[in-house]
């Protein structure tokens, strides 16, 4: 079998899914409001693209602000807790339990707490992005190969400086799998968020279209947040090769 | 921190024993080994893999303490690692996101200090001026094993451990490196104490050669060689001490 490039495949597939969903469309005769066609759902994103543009604006800030503040927690934590035995004790259980509670039935406290603006929904996205950033973080933190730490040791450097020069530079091909999981999962907090309570952005504009069975409405928006979620994942995934080149990446898409 | 200054450390190793716990047993690694090394001699310390070599290297220094015995540094008990007493192990051990004259640099950055000079004349001395920003991943076994020497080399250490540091590499770089270590030795007054397992190798740098047999690793022999450098693998003198000890390690003489 031939192999094709990236950029070769996945026009091929899209307009090959859009073909088929349209067929079936077509053969079975769907009513619109359980499955739109494609054609419909394009004419409903040509006839509300500023709406559509605007709400995915306001989740793309919302993403954002979360998956700073989200990996600025993350670092924090997993650098708190690779350096005070203390902290890693105590919090490590606190960070699991927090884990465990569904992120979905936090939605309407934090509505409650944060309002129904902008900062629910980055606390939201916050909750959800931090954990895959500590935890792979945190595990290449604890992996330096131990030639290296000797090293660091037989150069007298103290735990600081062993951390500054030695642990955070080995432990960022870690956490930037992290950072790419965190990203990928960023625009579901936002969403989430939004869907619980919201006057804006596109969980909103999809929760709406649904109750209004304006279906192809909601697919369009459903087009728009994939369509961001793989640009960030893109971006980041770009920047973290860029920036940590020794991570060597040998898998091929 | 003035110890470290201090350029020549005797290093006196008495009575050390040490094991390893395993599950269910206590695993003997080294038995009452009893060696004094004077400042800038070069010992090499010959035996078969896995014999325990290793440990007693890691504990001169400082990276481990042995669970008897004693092993001092100009009659002070070493604790900790220091500056003043660097290793090369096996594996090069650079870091991959630094390039070759960064890794050399690193010893400098920790402490605090900064000199250029010493840095590129350092490269210069091991055969890697031109090199400076090349990646560890670009670089060929003998050339990463060059900048951990040189790594090693710039922090002027008193005592150079060398954990069979060219146990890797092919045999016509290890032939190219073993000469180069002993110019080095000889240009910067460092003592040398390194194992390896290769006969032709302790020959051809040391100035004494420790036999050890293994489990638990002890003390069976001991050669001074004062033949000059640079030596002959077959100059009858040290054809003469290989015979003996290949018959220490159990070998015939004829084989």
């Amino acid at each position: 079998m031939p192999s094709f490039p990236l950029y070769f495949r996945i026009p091929i597939l899209i307009i090959g899914l859009l073909l088929l969903w349209q067929g079936i469309h077509l053969f079975l005769n769907i009513p619109p409001y359980l499955l739109p066609s494609p054609y419909s759902v394009f004419i409903a994103f040509k006839d509300n693209q500023v709406l559509l543009w605007n709400s995915a604006l306001i989740t793309f800030n919302e993403t954002i602000l979360g998956l700073i503040s989200g990996c600025g927690l993350g670092i924090l934590l997993a650098l708190m807790m690779s350096l005070i035995p203390f902290v890693r004790q105590w919090l490590m259980p606190i960070i699991l339990i927090s884990q465990s509670i569904p992120t979905f039935a936090l939605a309407p406290l934090l509505v409650l707490w944060f309002g129904f603006g902008i900062s629910s929904k980055v606390v939201m996205a916050m909750i959800m992005i931090f954990f895959p950033v500590t935890s792979a973080f945190f595990d290449g933190l604890t992996r330096t190969p131990a030639g290296w730490i000797e090293l660091g040791k037989t150069m007298n450097a103290s735990p600081l400086r062993q951390l500054l020069y030695i642990r955070i530079p080995a432990a960022l091909p870690s956490f930037a799998s992290g950072l790419r999981i965190a990203a990928a999962i960023a625009p579901i907090g936002a969403v989430v968020g939004e869907w619980v309570g919201a006057s804006s952005g596109l969980g909103f504009l999809m929760q709406n279209a649904n109750n209004r069975f304006q279906t192809d409405l909601m697919f369009a928006a459903l087009f728009l947040l994939s369509l961001m979620t793989i640009c960030l994942w893109g971006a980041v995934t770009i920047a973290t090769t860029k920036l940590i080149p020794w991570a060597e990446d040998t898998r091929e898409f | 921190m003035v110890d470290s200054l201090v350029k020549q450390q005797k290093i006196e190793i008495t009575n050390v024993s040490h094991s390893y716990s395993l599950d269910d047993h206590d695993l003997p690694v080294l038995e009452e080994i009893d060696l004094t090394i004077e400042p800038n001699e070069f010992v090499v310390i010959l035996g078969p893999s896995g014999c325990g070599k290793s440990t007693l290297l890691r504990m001169v220094a400082g990276l481990e303490r042995p669970e008897q015995g004693s092993i001092k540094a100009n009659g002070e008990e070493i604790i900790a690692a220091d500056p003043s007493r660097i290793v090369v192990f096996q594996d090069p051990t650079l870091f991959p996101w630094l390039t070759v004259r960064q890794n050399v640099e690193l010893g400098f950055k920790i402490q605090k200090k900064k000199d250029d000079k010493a840095i590129s004349d350092m490269l210069e001395m091991i055969g890697l001026a031109g090199f400076d920003n090349a990646y560890p991943s670009q670089l060929s076994g003998g050339m990463a094993q060059r900048v951990a020497l040189a790594r090693a080399l710039v922090n002027d250490p008193s005592v150079l451990i060398l954990d069979e540091p060219l146990g890797k590499l092919d045999s016509l770089t290890r032939i190219t490196m073993q000469k180069e270590l002993v110019n080095l030795w000889r240009n910067k007054q460092f003592t040398g104490l390194m194992v390896t397992h290769d006969i032709e190798e302790a020959l051809l740098l040391a100035t004494r050669i420790i036999v050890m047999r293994q489990r638990p690793a002890h003390i069976i022999g001991e050669f001074k060689l004062d033949m000059d450098y640079p030596r002959h693998r077959d100059s009858e003198e040290l054809l003469k001490i290989r015979r003996e000890i290949f018959g220490l390690l159990g070998h015939k003489s004829d084989w």
